[in-house]
């Protein structure tokens, strides 16, 4: 029998949301998307860089444990930025690249050609409208075979 | 998972959230999310470290803390807070952010004793509503083997509700004690 404890507390945050003024529900979301939109600019750029750092990591002749590593890390990056600004395919293809990153890791890392896949899709999800969305879903579909593909061996 | 009524008004000018992310644009993000809602402060950690020197000295009523941080985990962070016994702090609802999660990671995530996991990319949306859930949960704190934190389980309660409290429903801020489970023993804090 496991000895469960529980311990009274006071929700602060709600006593604090209770106090009278604030604003509505749906102006916050405005608020909040309104302001989204003024680091729109900057945050792309940052994105550019992380798939441009992903691409010259993942060409290089052997990419070690660290440039693995380093290639999840900015991928992870890629998949909170990409969908907050209208690119979900593109953030669905980096959590794709972490995920087949993940499950061969233990083994030296995937092949090369599982790892230019993804970074070809991560450039060509970027430029967003240049695909239709039947060929994006049709493109992480491929990604997702890769990825199963590759972790059975 | 019912939405918010969008002319439901909510008040967070007086909340303090604790932002722990060594990522910048993440950051920035969710300043820019948190600012539009309506908080006013917003405190930054980018590392553990930085934010258990935080949580040590002042008042925050939620933390938003990402899985990864430049030198332990988020889970590793929530994890300290849950046991640190600061007060308030230690019970203030922990929000954790998760790109990608290891397999390794996946029992770590579920145990750490925060009150919800929002996947990336974050939706303006999903944020609001999660920390409207948080902040109207009556979900008990239980301390149970290695865990510290909210109850796990939902029951039969289905997955988080915000389209407003009823008449008949609890205070928010008040969490009573659950009916205890059959097969497990219940004693209150400092019995």
């Amino acid at each position: 029998m496991s000895v469960v404890k529980f311990i009274p507390y006071t929700n602060r945050l709600a006593k604090l949301m209770k106090l009278p003024g604030g604003k509505r529900v749906e102006e916050a979301l405005a608020d909040a998307d309104a302001n989204l939109k003024e680091i729109e600019g900057p945050c792309l750029q940052v994105l550019d860089e992380l798939i441009a750092r992903i691409r010259g990591l993942a060409e290089t002749p052997q990419p070690t444990l660290d440039d693995l590593d380093e290639i999840y890390a900015r991928s992870n990056e890629i998949i909170g930025l990409g969908g907050v600004f209208g690119m979900r395919d593109l953030s669905a293809a980096a959590y794709s690249l972490c995920e087949l990153i993940d499950r061969t890791r233990e083994r030296g890392g995937p092949d090369r050609q599982a790892l230019a896949v993804h970074v070809d899709s991560l450039r060509l999800l970027r430029l967003g409208g240049a695909l239709e969305e039947a060929e994006r879903a049709k493109m992480l579909d491929g990604l997702a075979n890769v990825v199963r593909r590759v972790a059975a061996g | 998972m019912a939405g918010l009524d969008p002319k439901f008004r909510i008040n967070l000018e007086k909340v303090t959230v604790l932002i722990v992310d060594g990522n910048k644009p993440g950051v920035d993000i969710l300043r820019q999310l948190f600012s539009g809602f309506g908080v006013r402060t917003l405190i930054r950690a980018e590392t553990g470290a930085e934010a258990r020197q935080i949580a040590s000295e002042q008042e925050v009523n939620l933390v938003v803390c990402n899985d990864l941080l430049p030198d332990m985990t988020g889970y590793e962070f929530i994890r300290w807070l849950r046991r640190s016994r600061i007060e308030p702090n230690a019970f203030t609802p922990v929000i954790l952010t998760s790109g990608h999660t290891k397999r390794s990671m996946v029992n770590e995530a579920r145990d750490t004793g925060a009150n919800f996991v929002i996947a990336k990319p974050i939706s303006t949306k999903v944020l609001l509503e999660r920390v409207v859930f948080v902040a109207r949960e009556a979900r008990p704190f239980l301390e149970s083997g290695d865990y510290l934190g909210p109850d796990r389980r939902f029951h039969d309660k289905g997955p988080p509700q915000t389209g407003g409290r009823r008449r008949g429903d609890p205070a928010p801020e008040v969490v009573a004690e659950p009916a205890p489970d059959e097969d497990v023993e219940v004693k209150r804090a400092g019995a």
